[in-house]
């Protein structure tokens, strides 16, 4: 890889992670967790940080140290065909991942921005997005890491000034839920998580300017804080009843008093996370493209159209399975968190065994 | 020299009127001239060409061209360059005792008066701006860059109209890379002819069909000599008042030049308006009409009783009302350009009051539409450099909004982004210094640094051979 290509900056990477780690926490999470843990979602949600903050650590020293890309080395260790053999399988398992997160944006958007006049073709546009950044590949996250960045903070702390008004923190307590309920939903919530993962990809990619691991711990740190502190707010607003809360984000602040005045200006936020979301969302399925890149090649005219295929793929599951999301997140949840947890935990620090390059 | 047989060739090449063929004969030398008519200055052709000839004995090369009192003179033997010479303003003197024709510059255009550049009106600092003549826009600049380190570079660009352009810079300054990339495209420039300075910068537009522009554009010297200081390029096309500067960043359009001479609380305030300006100029129609459309919730209670009394009997839909009433915005817009300045107050009134007041009577249109598409309209010219782009993305967002509502208008405001970040100015980011985000040049941002603070250029712009400005 040439210096030309090592465009991800460390500033660039942080910017990226403490916009894109928060948006994909604060949309069902919250809820699904206080399904599990009850008021200790927090604690839920902190272990399952703490293990993904660990993964990100552990890529990032993987991240500053290695000369080539993920792909490199795996060529240079296995050969070509068992490397391509293994971006497969990523590709598979990125395509997955996106299926599952695609689906409930879907009605995150339909339940919510849409709740008047729920029209069929709302939600495709989505697509072009996703086509879009399958064709531009990574380096259209490096170029928009600030504005992504910016709109996730502004956004939240919008949320958060709307809805702070209304939270009575006394609802936390007692924490007094059973250890067994708490590591639950930290392992069902694990689905969420997982960006550590990505850095596998970024890897190559980053330009050796600074050092990388404590400047991306550091945002890593400041974003999981945020979304601990939305879980606590969250819960704090609606006590026992979050778990009806579906769509956490867009009802956390639905009770300040500004709203009654001046309209719906939490949905401005809401707008403003969701523009991160478009991204975040689409990173799976990028990053499974990039996958199919090295497997087949970089020409223009590949890329265009294994990228058409990888959306169509999304828009026809997203179209099919449109009316059964909950046997979905249960059929992934029963047959599909080993793979995830496999390929997203126990895998990636295997990197330290590839060979590098020279 | 065969005076016959050059004349006979000349007057073959040569054969517009405006084109003097003078003939004379000194002391038994035989001789001939050769001029533009309209673009010579006869006054100094008599004075400093015919009267010192007049007293002249010795006819060798070296003595007529001393005597000539010009510094720019040449001889030449190339007949095709003479004959370029001469249709730039240039006399040809032909004597037969030479081999070589001699090329006195005596060029003279009747040039406007510098004025102050109307689209870059400034209430403080420089109002001069750049004439249609090249020599002048020149002397401008090098009366404000007294360096050896500016480097001014001629070329002829044009098959047919051989236009002189120059391309200037700071050789201690600009990025090499930079600076042979340009000349590599403008090497590459085939046209017939080069009627204004815009038809130089499509040609060197990266992306050609792109509906942003990618080469920058001033009226007024300041500005270009601050670029040029930054490391940017500049090029000066004879007979345009334009002058181009690469590479050019999106951030360019939201700088005035006034930002830099007052102060920087007030040129922060105007530069934050600017930049919301455009946004709510884009922007609002199409979140006004997916607001009706589809989010109701969006518009506070008693705004959207007052909408409620308003479209009660509008035949037309949000979007169809708002389209129409930008459609006839875009109609006054064109006209207004277009019509004489004295029937400009007749279409002011036509369009304000009688479509306006009457469409709004008639039940045709809303008044809350008129009112967003009015500040629309004002918000829009708060850059005019990006008036042509945002008055096509208005309308672009304004379909999206009305077909998908806010969620579409989100995705489409995503697309818009993605594309514009992956523009590149002669390889710097368009968006830079936001997207990528170079910490160094937030200085000059939306938000700018007081100027004293602005202590070294811009790297966006690969200022690496000379970073400080000011210590």
């Amino acid at each position: 890889m040439t210096e030309q290509k090592r465009y991800f900056k460390t500033l660039h990477l942080c910017l990226l992670f403490l916009a894109l780690i928060p948006v994909t926490k604060v949309v069902t999470l919250p809820s699904f967790l206080a399904s599990k843990a009850g008021s200790s979602l927090w604690i839920s949600g902190l272990i399952a940080f703490l293990l993904d903050l660990a993964l990100i650590i552990v890529m990032a020293i993987a991240c500053e140290k290695s000369k080539g890309t993920f792909f490199e080395r795996l060529e240079l260790t296995f050969g070509k065909s068992i490397s391509k053999i293994i971006a497969g399988v990523f590709a598979i398992f990125f395509l997955l991942k996106s299926l599952l997160f695609v689906l409930g944006e879907k009605h995150f958007i339909e339940n919510t921005l849409y709740e008047e006049s729920v029209i069929s073709y709302i939600f495709y546009p989505f697509f072009a997005i996703c086509l879009y950044l399958c064709i531009k590949g990574l380096k259209a996250y490096e170029r928009l890491s600030f504005p992504l960045c910016a709109m996730t903070i502004v956004g939240l702390i919008m949320i958060f000034l709307l809805s702070f008004g209304e939270a009575k923190l006394s609802n936390l307590l007692p924490i007094n839920t059973s250890v067994r309920k708490i590591i639950n939903g930290s392992y069902q919530s694990l689905m969420y998580c997982g960006e550590g993962l990505y850095l596998l990809f970024f890897m190559g990619r980053h330009a050796k300017d600074k050092k990388v691991i404590l400047p991306l711990t550091l945002s890593s740190i400041i974003a999981y804080i945020l979304v601990i502190a939305f879980f606590i707010l969250f819960y704090s607003v609606y006590s026992n009843i979050s778990v009806t809360q579906i769509f956490a984000i867009s009802q956390i602040s639905h009770y300040s008093l500004v709203i009654d005045s001046i309209g719906r200006i939490d949905t401005f936020a809401v707008l403003m996370i969701d523009f991160t979301r478009l991204f975040a969302l689409s990173l799976p399925v990028v990053l499974s493209m990039e996958c199919l890149r090295f497997i087949f090649g970089t020409k223009t005219k590949q890329t265009i159209i294994l990228s058409f295929g990888l959306t169509l793929i999304v828009m026809l599951f997203v179209n099919f399975f449109n009316e059964k999301t909950t046997f979905i997140i249960n059929f992934f949840n029963k047959y599909f968190s080993y793979f995830f947890i496999l390929m997203t935990y126990v895998l990636p620090p295997f990197v330290f065994l590839l060979k590098e390059k020279k | 020299m065969d005076i016959k047989k050059e004349k006979k060739f000349f007057k073959n090449k040569l054969s517009s009127d405006d084109i003097i063929f003078f003939d004379f004969n000194q002391n038994g030398v035989e001789g001939f001239l050769i001029y533009v008519d309209s673009i010579t200055d006869r006054e100094l052709l008599g004075r400093l060409v015919l009267t010192p000839l007049s007293t002249l004995d010795n006819f060798e090369e070296q003595n007529v061209m001393k005597n000539i009192l010009n510094a720019n003179v040449e001889s030449q033997k190339d007949k095709s360059k003479i004959i370029e010479k001469i249709l730039e303003g240039y006399t040809a003197l032909f004597i037969s005792k030479l081999e070589k024709a001699i090329l006195v510059d005596l060029k003279k255009f009747d040039v406007r008066a510098i004025s102050e550049p109307p689209t870059s009106a400034v209430l403080k600092g420089p109002r001069e701006g750049f004439n249609e003549s090249i020599r002048t826009n020149l002397s401008m600049i090098r009366r404000r860059i007294k360096n050896q380190n500016l480097v001014i570079e001629n070329m002829l660009l044009g098959k047919q109209s051989k236009t002189s352009i120059s391309i200037l810079y700071m050789s201690n300054i600009a990025d090499n890379g930079i600076i042979a990339t340009l000349k590599e495209r403008i090497n590459t420039l085939s046209i017939d002819n080069i009627p204004d300075s815009s038809y130089v910068a499509r040609h060197l537009k990266e992306r050609k069909h792109s509906l942003f522009r990618q080469i920058g554009t001033t009226e007024k010297p300041d500005v270009l000599s601050a670029k040029l200081m930054e490391g940017r390029i500049g090029i000066i096309v004879d007979g345009s008042p334009i002058a181009l500067t690469v590479p050019y960043l999106f951030i360019e359009d939201f700088q005035s030049s006034e930002d830099y001479y007052r102060t920087d609380y007030k040129s922060n305030l105007s530069r934050i308006l600017r930049g919301t300006a455009i946004i709510v100029a884009i922007l609002l129609p199409a979140i006004f009409v997916s607001a009706q459309l589809f989010h109701l919730e969006f518009i506070p209670l008693k705004f959207l009783i007052t909408i409620v009394n308003s479209i009660k009997g509008i035949p037309l839909s949000p979007s169809y009302e708002m389209l129409f009433t930008l459609i006839i915005f875009e109609f006054l817009n064109e006209a207004s350009i277009r019509m004489p300045k004295y029937v400009g107050m007749a279409l002011s009134i036509v369009g304000a009051l009688v479509l306006g007041e009457t469409a709004v009577a008639a039940g045709i249109v809303s008044s809350p539409t008129i009112l967003i598409m009015a500040l629309s309209g004002i918000c829009l010219y708060t850059c005019p450099d990006l008036v042509d782009t945002m008055s096509i993305l208005r309308f672009a967002f304004l379909i999206v909004a009305g077909t998908f509502g806010g969620y579409g208008l989100l995705i489409s405001i995503a697309l818009l982004l993605i594309y514009i970040s992956s523009i590149d100015s002669f390889g710097i980011p368009f968006l830079s210094p936001y997207s990528p985000l170079v910490l160094k040049d937030l200085k000059d941002g939306i938000i700018m640094d007081n100027v004293a603070n602005m202590k070294k250029r811009p790297i966006s712009l690969k200022t690496h051979k000379n970073k400080v400005r000011m210590k």
